[in-house]
């Protein structure tokens, strides 16, 4: 890439940083510039945004038909899989699943609804299926 | 070749307090620490950018009362992080999880030349060894005509859309903030013009050359996946199109790492 061909587009980025491009100069050389983004990789950011977000709207729905506890919700709220909630609260991932079942969720102990909590960064009580109004976040 | 293995630190950790005490020995001694982090916790990332991705890394050069000083490749200016947050970043989970290390060289190691001709040369060797040579198919040159592949079979069973999800993440990670753009490879072309000055060897100069040229082939094989992902290229000709770029690519890298190692170093 030539230095006059780094993209200047508008991205996320803008009122933050620039990013520091790698480009060639006139003479052949190597050298670095600044880009204030450019429109692909936007594109390709924003689709990653666009999937996450219909992912937490699908567990929301699941949530609200009692299909599914809360911990999905504030799970993809939180850009994590079952890998990564386990690491964090140190359950098992089948441990998790079970958790996942409303009929299990339930009959949770306020300890183990502290710990999700705490991870999601929630109230315990928002945690709780009667009180769950994802409209708060 | 006179060895100049690195005779700094490189540590990981099972406690946080541990971790920072060591981290806080190093500060008083004035030496400026490396420290892999986790950036969904980073406090002064951009929220977009704020996924579990655990491979970040920055240099903690001091503290003052009760903030850390942090100079993060990403950002143009110095930053800090609060103890809490820092602690946090440093034992972030999930893949790859940072467990906390940290990395310095050794205290008052004077670089001199000998060192970075050696350094560049152990480098080069690596890079070789890791792209034509390492064991099995997901890595490497071969890596990439694994994805070639995968991209096809993807479309067949997963359908246009899915794919071009996976496309889009692909250029997510070789574009990112951090890699010069090109997937690294503008970078690594830098890297080969600069260790001419060191190595007094011209055919450097025309590798570098190749490696600028993989990673423009790199660029224009995203600009495809944008036109895929963004749903206007839906055909599987499209799809065949992407797949014939990487595979192109993979011989373009082949053939320079191949000349690569034909260089007497």
């Amino acid at each position: 890439m030539n230095k006059k061909d780094i993209p200047q587009d508008h991205s996320a980025l803008v009122n933050y940083i620039k990013e520091l491009c790698y480009a060639v100069g006139e003479d052949g050389q190597y050298t670095t510039a600044n880009s204030t983004g450019w429109d692909v990789k936007t594109n390709a950011l924003n689709l990653a945004w666009q999937d996450i977000e219909q992912r937490i709207v699908t567990a929301y729905s699941q949530v609200k038909n009692r299909e599914v506890s809360p911990i999905l919700y504030y799970m993809e709220l939180r850009l994590m899989d079952i890998g990564i909630l386990s690491a964090y609260t140190g359950f098992w991932k089948w441990t998790i699943k079970r958790h996942l079942k409303p009929s299990v969720f339930v009959k949770l102990d306020n300890k183990v609804l502290l710990k999700y909590a705490l991870i999601f960064e929630i109230d315990v009580e928002d945690l709780k299926t009667e009180k769950f109004n994802a409209d708060k976040f | 070749m006179q060895s100049f293995r690195n005779k700094g630190d490189k540590k990981k950790f099972r406690s946080e307090s541990e971790a920072q005490r060591i981290l806080d020995d190093c500060l008083i001694k004035n030496q400026p620490v490396g420290c892999q982090v986790g950036v969904y916790y980073l406090t002064y990332f951009p929220k977009e950018y704020r996924f579990h991705f655990n491979a970040h890394n920055l240099v903690v050069y001091g503290k003052t009362d009760d903030r850390y000083l942090i100079s993060d490749p990403v950002m143009e200016d110095t930053t800090s992080l609060t103890e809490f947050d820092l602690n946090r970043v440093r034992f972030a989970k999930g893949p790859l999880a940072p467990k906390g290390q940290l990395y310095y060289p050794q205290i008052e190691n004077i670089v001199s030349d000998e060192k970075i001709v050696y350094a560049i040369k152990r480098g080069i060797k690596q890079n070789i060894r890791d792209m034509l040579y390492i064991p099995g198919p997901i890595a490497g040159v071969s890596g990439i005509k694994y994805v070639a592949k995968k991209i096809l079979k993807w479309h067949d069973r997963l359908g246009a859309k899915t794919t071009g999800l996976y496309l889009a993440q692909l250029v997510r990670m070789q574009e990112e903030i951090g890699t010069g753009g090109g997937g690294f490879r503008y970078i690594y072309a830098a890297f080969l013009q600069q260790s001419h000055a060191y190595l007094k060897n011209d055919s450097i100069i025309k590798i570098a050359e190749q490696f600028t040229k993989a990673g423009d082939m790199w660029r224009d094989s995203a600009i495809q996946s944008a036109g895929i992902f963004k749903g206007r290229l839906t055909d599987r000709a499209d799809f065949v199109n992407m797949h014939d770029r990487l595979m192109q690519i993979a011989e373009v890298e082949k053939n320079a790492f191949t000349d690569l190692s034909k260089v007497k170093l």
